[in-house]
């Protein structure tokens, strides 16, 4: 958690000290009386729950919380404050209710006192001041001095050092404040690489541009000079020209079109590539976080608009900024006074584009969001409608249909009205444009005045149709890149994320034989931390190598946890675990988890062939290790009953597999794994009676001479364990051999036993 | 995990026979009667319970709402002991029987609980330039607030009659009793987010 604390720089150290309002300075200096204080936090809430601030000050005697004074009557002497010693606190303890929490000192000799409330958005750092305050309260103090533990509590709250807001995960600073330009520069590092097709594209831009503005001026010279003339040399030249702006148009559009889509498909690729590597070596707590297709979005969909704005939205942009520039340097060498009247409607064209943008976007999202409770209804009652018809629920859901309908309807009708009023306005103040043309132009034309030929006006006219379209895409330029510098930052906000582990580290260990004896020393776990109560706490374990451990408990006493931490998916945060008595955290995190072979309750199969899945995870296998791994797994004979045997696909087109058979392959890929310590989870929890027995004897083969842990709800498939241990709410309650616990009066197992036992016999 | 939790629990009930249904029926629902409970405030959260009828004296119980969103003072618990190793007392049904005094301290206690904040009025809701969210900048009856939401439809929850409850990043609740009784602009800016 120490990773943000040098970058903390000065300045936002500062912004981030919180000022101390001056009312409660002056009153903590007369009320601490020359202590010092060591640390310093600002609470958001007042005891009577008003979104006040209030100040707790900590010395190394006692603790201090300040009241700031109403509005009107600020100074200190209104300051209200309550203090408590040290000395008479037994224990402070963050209580977390629903929506704000306090901290409670437990005072020695009974009772006990609210110190601070605050909302819960700032029970971290209330739990560190707990936690500080304890490390006070022992035998010498801490060698610590305000600036220090400030320092200290912001790396450990995970809150932007600028806006305070809740910062992503592993992220050190916000999106919303982190530097536009400096996202900018990034983006554009992965175009970089690919620079020269970048420029010759961009050629081709400016050519094509070109390219376009010229045949309303060729019109021009046609209707000036040509005609009222009769000059045929000029007329030859002007259409030789008019076939070459064509044909070269045609090939600079198809040059331009290919080399873009090589570009962007060479970014996405490159991008797509870094960000799925990346996500592949990211700690499990990255994915209990996000949903999966929120991380899929970010590799897809995101990666894709980041594509999309540095090649189509940049170059576009930069199409139509040439594009506008042109017209308005052709208009005005053409006729200066023409071109500031027919350029007067631009203004109020960008106003409209840009409200009408923020509008239909706003409008559009509701609508979206209606539609979308609209089919969520479907979703619920179309399966669920046998529940309705068993309920005679029917007019009830249809009124709700009718409602949701009815909003849907309304949210449309919202856009209807938008557009109705919008594009109509739109499009007659674009006109007033060429309406100014005619009118003016037109009567300087008629009454011949010397100011205007009709091969200007004609040319001017048609400049007006090309010149509306790139300035309405240029009004709506800054949403644009909004979505695509949001796009952006997500990209690289995972891309920030630092991986939590190394997958290999050349220092640590590796390359032993692994025997297998796993030691569990005082190892207490929370997924996150600030969660009140801890999934284990205190386990102390010694399993031998080859021992079978089952562990035993009632839903969430925390079974599957403590296996997961064997592989780290997850790391311990207090205690060690121990393999051949090292640390696992020294074991280079590949080389562990391939001693590690897993077996869970909804055995994963990915999509390939039955061969493939076996062999998932080793590498250089014989054909013959894999069925010999498939029949001590008991899968042979259902595998090699479909006609493509081991070469069948598995995964939606391929066979259809049960879930017994799932998991005699996901056993057989164990066995090949070879590994020492097996785990098995819930293995035989999902299949009938009969499936249980082969897979049954199937473990047996498996976990033969392997330090094994096993979880399974039904007890007696646990009786073959060495020993079993017990747990209850993250506490290690009993240990023992399946007779040994039978026997202990009262004991948590017997209670199971009995309680399953009794199932069986009805 | 999750197929583990039912399976477990169905088994559970399943051990229970009818008659020691009826026997724990007996013995857990425990109503109290609210004429023999007198209540004092307590701290953190906490309160003193007497429970006349019994002769009983509680320093240290915290009354849990069974419906806190949708009736906080409707169903309530009281329990003894931290978290781990709760102990209910009884269930109180119907608190607004209870003597003027006890009530109030039982209805501050529970304000404490569960703190909700009502919004009085939406003065502004941002439209987040980063990751994704917006920021609400609100007044509520305890003061001006602004907090995040990450997703409108996960997080702004529209409930009968016109009832909006929205949650912030991190975790805190603010009520919108009725929607439609906002002022005006208010509920124009509530407009693109419900």
């Amino acid at each position: 958690m120490n990773r943000s604390a040098d970058r903390v720089s000065e300045g936002m150290a500062k912004q981030r000290l919180e000022e101390i309002p001056e009312a409660i300075e002056e009153k903590a200096e007369e009320v601490l009386e020359g202590e010092e204080p060591q640390l310093i936090a600002r609470s958001d809430l007042n005891l009577e729950g008003y979104f006040e601030e209030d100040w707790l000050f900590v010395t190394d005697v006692r603790v201090v919380a300040f009241s700031p004074p109403d509005e009107e009557e600020q100074g200190a002497e209104n300051v209200d404050y309550r203090s408590l010693p040290l000395e008479a606190i037994e224990e402070i303890s963050l209580k977390r209710y629903v929506g704000n929490a306090f901290l409670e000192a437990k005072l020695i000799g009974g009772g006990s006192k609210d110190l601070i409330r605050f909302s819960l958005s700032y029970t971290q750092r209330f739990e560190w001041v707990s936690d500080k305050i304890e490390e006070l309260q022992g035998e010498e103090g801490v060698e610590e001095d305000l600036e220090s533990t400030t320092r200290e509590r912001l790396a450990y709250e995970d809150r932007c050092p600028i806006c305070g807001g809740r910062l992503p995960e592993g992220m050190d600073i916000c999106p919303q404040c982190a530097s536009k330009e400096r996202l900018l520069s990034r983006m554009f590092q992965y175009l970089k690489p690919y620079w020269k097709q970048a420029g010759v594209a961009l050629l081709l831009l400016l050519g094509l541009t070109v390219l376009n503005l010229a045949p309303p001026y060729i019109t021009r010279l046609m209707i000036d000079s040509v005609f009222p003339n009769r000059n045929v040399t000029l007329f030859t030249v002007l259409i030789g020209s008019l076939i070459g702006v064509y044909v070269f148009r045609a090939l600079f559009r198809g040059l331009r079109t290919y080399v873009m889509s090589w570009l962007g498909q060479r970014i996405t690729l490159d991008l797509r590539s870094k960000v799925f590597s990346h996500i592949q070596k990211l700690n499990m707590n990255y994915y209990d976080k996000n949903r999966t297709g929120k991380i899929m979005n970010r590799v897809t969909t995101d990666t894709a608009r980041v594509r999309r704005f540095l090649t189509q939205g940049l170059q576009q942009t930069l199409n139509h900024l040439f594009k506008v520039i042109g017209i308005v340097v052709i208009l005005f060498t053409m006729n200066w006074q023409l071109a500031l009247m027919a350029l007067a409607p631009v203004p109020l064209v960008m106003f409209l584009t840009v409200v009408f943008a923020n509008k239909i976007h706003k409008v559009f999202h509701r609508v979206w969001r209606r539609v979308s409770t609209m089919k969520a209804i479907l979703g619920d009652t179309i399966p669920g409608v046998k529940v309705v018809k068993a309920f005679t629920k029917e007019n009830e859901e249809i009124r709700k249909f009718d409602d949701q309908l009815e909003e849907v309807f309304s949210s449309r009708l919202d856009a209807a009205k938008a557009r109705s009023f919008f594009r109509p306005a739109m499009t007659f103040s674009t006109a007033l444009g060429a309406l100014i043309i005619w009118i003016w132009g037109g009567y300087n034309v008629l009454m011949n005045t010397g100011l205007l030929t009709l091969g200007t006006l004609v040319a001017f006219v048609s400049y007006m149709w090309k010149f509306f379209n790139p300035i309405k895409a240029l009004a709506r330029l800054s949403g644009k890149f909004e979505s695509a510098i949001t796009s952006a930052e997500r990209v690289f906000s995972v891309l920030d994320i630092e991986p939590e582990m190394e997958l290999s580290s050349p220092s640590s260990q590796s390359g032993r034989e692994v025997r297998g004896q796993v030691t569990f020393e005082d190892v207490s776990f929370q997924y996150e931390a600030g969660q009140e109560s801890e999934v284990l706490s205190e386990i102390n374990l010694e399993v031998e190598p080859g021992e079978t451990i089952g562990l035993v408990g009632p839903t969430g006493a925390g079974k599957t946890t403590f296996v997961n931490l064997i592989p780290r998916f997850y790391d311990v945060k207090e205690g060690e675990i121990k393999l051949d008595g090292k640390n696992i955290k020294d074991f280079d995190l590949q080389f562990l988890r391939r001693k590690i072979g897993i077996v869970a309750q909804h055995p994963f199969l990915f999509y390939g062939t039955i061969a493939d899945n076996i062999s998932y995870g080793v590498d250089d296998v014989d054909r013959e290790e894999i069925i010999k791994a498939a029949k001590l797994a008991n899968a042979h004979e259902f595998i090699m009953e479909s006609p493509l045997g081991y070469d069948s696909q598995v995964g939606e087109r391929g066979v259809g597999l049960s879930g017994g058979e799932r998991q005699r392959i996901s056993i057989a890929r164990a066995i090949l794994k070879d590994a020492p310590i097996m785990i098995l989870d819930e293995a035989t929890s999902a299949v009938d009676t009969e499936t249980e027995e082969k897979i049954q004897t199937a473990i047996d083969r498996l976990i033969e001479g392997r330090t094994t842990f096993v979880i399974a709800h039904r007890l007696s498939t646990l009786k073959n364990a060495d020993r079993l241990i017990v747990l209850e709410d993250g506490r290690l309650v009993e240990q023992g051999t399946h007779e040994e616990l039978l026997e202990k009066e009262d004991g948590l197992f017997k209670k199971l036993w009995e309680m399953q036992t009794t199932v069986s016999r009805i | 995990m999750k197929v583990d939790t039912k399976e477990v629990k169905i088994e559970r009930e399943e051990t229970r026979t009818d008659e020691e249904q009826t026997e724990v029926n007996e013995e857990e629902i425990d109503n109290l009667d609210p004429r023999d409970l007198e209540l004092e405030s307590g701290e953190g959260g906490h309160i003193k319970l007497k429970i006349l009828d019994r002769g009983e004296k509680y320093e240290r119980v915290r009354p849990e709402s069974a419906f806190p969103l949708s009736g906080v003072m409707e169903c309530v618990r009281f329990v003894q002991g931290e978290d781990g190793d709760k102990e209910e007392l009884g269930m109180l049904n119907s608190p607004q029987d209870l003597e003027q005094k006890s009530y109030q301290v039982l209805k501050t206690t529970l304000e404490k609980i569960y703190f909700m904040p009502e919004v009085t009025a939406v003065k502004s809701i941002e439209e987040g330039f980063g990751i994704s969210g917006h920021r609400w900048n609100v007044d509520t009856k305890k003061g001006e607030r602004s907090f995040e939401v990450e997703s409108r439809r996960r997080d702004v929850k529209r409930l009968p009659n016109n009832r909006i409850i929205v949650e912030d990043k991190d975790g805190n609740r603010y009520e919108i009793p009725d929607h439609t009784q906002l002022d005006q602009r208010s509920q124009k800016i509530l407009h693109t987010e419900i």
